[in-house]
């Protein structure tokens, strides 16, 4: 029998990052963002699911990604998936047994010794991440194209394209919600020439940040 | 945790294993406040303001690990449903993210907050300045560690005068809990669950008025009348933090 992990990912819109956005009733772009974000990480295959079983069968981590929008200023999806990414790489999975119930208990170093019991994973360990997405919105306007905008650009200009590619270059996800202009083959090659330099620019961010972590 | 079994759920979290050293009780005479602090010693404080662009005034607050966030909207149309109202009107929200505690979506208990904001800051905002219109006040806890009304309180305050909404004086609040005979002010998490009784003071210390006063457990005269000077001092104290955090603000925008 296989245990499936399912990582709920949401995505909220607190009423304090918009004037949009009203108590008891979501924003329209946070279940679009939610799902976007769970196609995204589910299809770059970044992480291995077989990490997060612990016994064969029997159990497995589930994973909650809860991602806070504090200011809404444009390309919400791009920063959700930064912080989604930066979480995740973060993530340590704590050292853990089983006891004589069948249930799963955390583990302190003094107790691990302690232990008769072998313990499922003997100490923290942090998930393996490889070809991580990352992503960049342009805004198409006329014969212009607008990397990055914020949300007062959004909300004039209608037509968003928004690149996924993953660290190794190659193209994770393509998404155009409609809009009055249409996108050429040479600016969607475009806004894949802008993210592949962003996705540098990220990297860079995502490895100094991770350094300065574990200092 | 996904798993299979008799009693056990279909998800949980795995709980700490059972020979654990006890921890001494809170109350005993040699306790020392789980963060080192002196019973009467409130615990850092930051303030920033400006925090979110999309908003007309804003403010981050962190008293310890208890970190919160509020944004001010308005004045704005009031909603087409509300009759006509010579004053303004003053709309509050306080809402936790799901991780704010260590058990997933536990903050979500705290329904009663809206309403204590509200009657907190209502006593200090002359409403007269926006008669037809509607401010709204929404909090945002990142952080769960004790004392959060409190926190949440000043935090709106100073997110008040960063928007420009006309205010008598500037709200401060703290509270302060008991341990039998032991007075503890600024409470962390850990210290609130075993408290046996709490005390909240909001007040305008420039024209030293009160605006909200909340007890709760058993109190007698005498140390309700010391909680108070205590948290009085304490909002004292913090109302200068948060007067110094809107100077700096204000001489860097002149600047």
């Amino acid at each position: 029998m296989l245990i499936f992990v399912i990582s709920a990912i949401d995505f909220h819109m607190p009423p304090i990052c918009s004037p949009i956005v009203r108590p008891g009733r979501p924003a329209e772009a946070s279940p679009m963002v939610s799902k976007q974000l769970s196609n995204t990480i589910s299809s770059s295959r970044m992480t291995d699911l077989k990490e997060l079983s612990l016994v064969s069968g029997k159990a497995a981590w589930m994973a909650y990604l809860d991602i806070y929008c504090l200011d809404a200023d444009g390309a919400l999806f791009d920063a959700a998936l930064l912080s989604a990414i930066a979480a995740l790489s973060h993530l340590q999975i704590p050292s853990i047994a089983m006891n004589d119930d069948g249930k799963i208990v955390l583990v302190s170093d003094e107790d691990g010794q302690k232990r008769a019991q072998e313990p499922v994973n003997k100490e923290k360990r942090k998930l393996t991440l490889r070809s991580i997405p990352f992503s960049l919105t342009c805004i198409l306007h006329k014969n212009y194209i607008l990397a990055d905008p914020t949300a007062e650009e959004e909300s004039i200009m209608e037509t968003h394209v928004t690149v996924v590619l993953d660290t190794s270059g190659q193209l994770i996800s393509l998404y155009k919600p409609g809009g009055p202009v249409l996108a050429y083959t040479s600016a969607i090659q475009d806004c894949a020439a802008l993210t592949r330099q962003r996705v540098k620019e990220l990297n860079n961010f995502l490895d100094k940040a991770n350094s300065a972590m574990e200092v | 945790m996904a798993g299979k079994g008799g009693a056990t759920p279909a998800t949980y979290s795995p709980s700490p294993t059972t020979n654990r050293k006890k921890k001494p009780p809170i109350f005993k005479e040699d306790w020392v406040r789980p963060d080192g602090r002196g019973f009467h010693q409130c615990r850092p404080a930051f303030f920033r303001t400006g925090a979110v662009n999309a908003a007309s005034g804003s403010a981050y607050a962190e008293f310890g690990n208890t970190k919160v966030i509020v944004s001010v909207f308005g004045p704005r149309e009031s909603k087409k449903a509300m009759m006509y109202s010579d004053i303004g009107r003053l709309n509050c929200n306080v809402s936790f993210t799901t991780f704010a505690t260590p058990i997933r979506g536990q903050g979500s208990d705290h329904k009663e907050y809206c309403a204590m904001l509200h009657k907190a800051l209502e006593g200090a905002i002359i409403l007269e300045t926006f008669p037809k219109t509607t401010v709204d006040v929404f909090a945002l806890v990142l952080e769960s560690s004790g004392s959060d009304l409190p926190v949440v309180i000043s935090c709106a305050s100073l997110a008040l005068a960063d928007a420009g909404i006309m205010m008598y004086d500037i709200v401060a609040s703290v509270s302060v809990s008991c341990f039998n005979k032991n007075l503890v002010i600024d409470p962390i998490l850990e210290e609130e669950i075993g408290q046996d009784g709490s005390l909240m003071i909001t007040c305008m210390p420039s024209r030293y008025e009160i605006t909200q006063l909340t007890v709760t457990g058993e109190w007698s005269t005498t140390k309700i009348n010391e909680g108070m000077q205590l948290c009085l001092d304490a909002c004292a104290k913090l109302a200068k933090i948060m007067r110094s955090c809107l100077k700096e603000v204000a001489s860097d925008s002149q600047e």
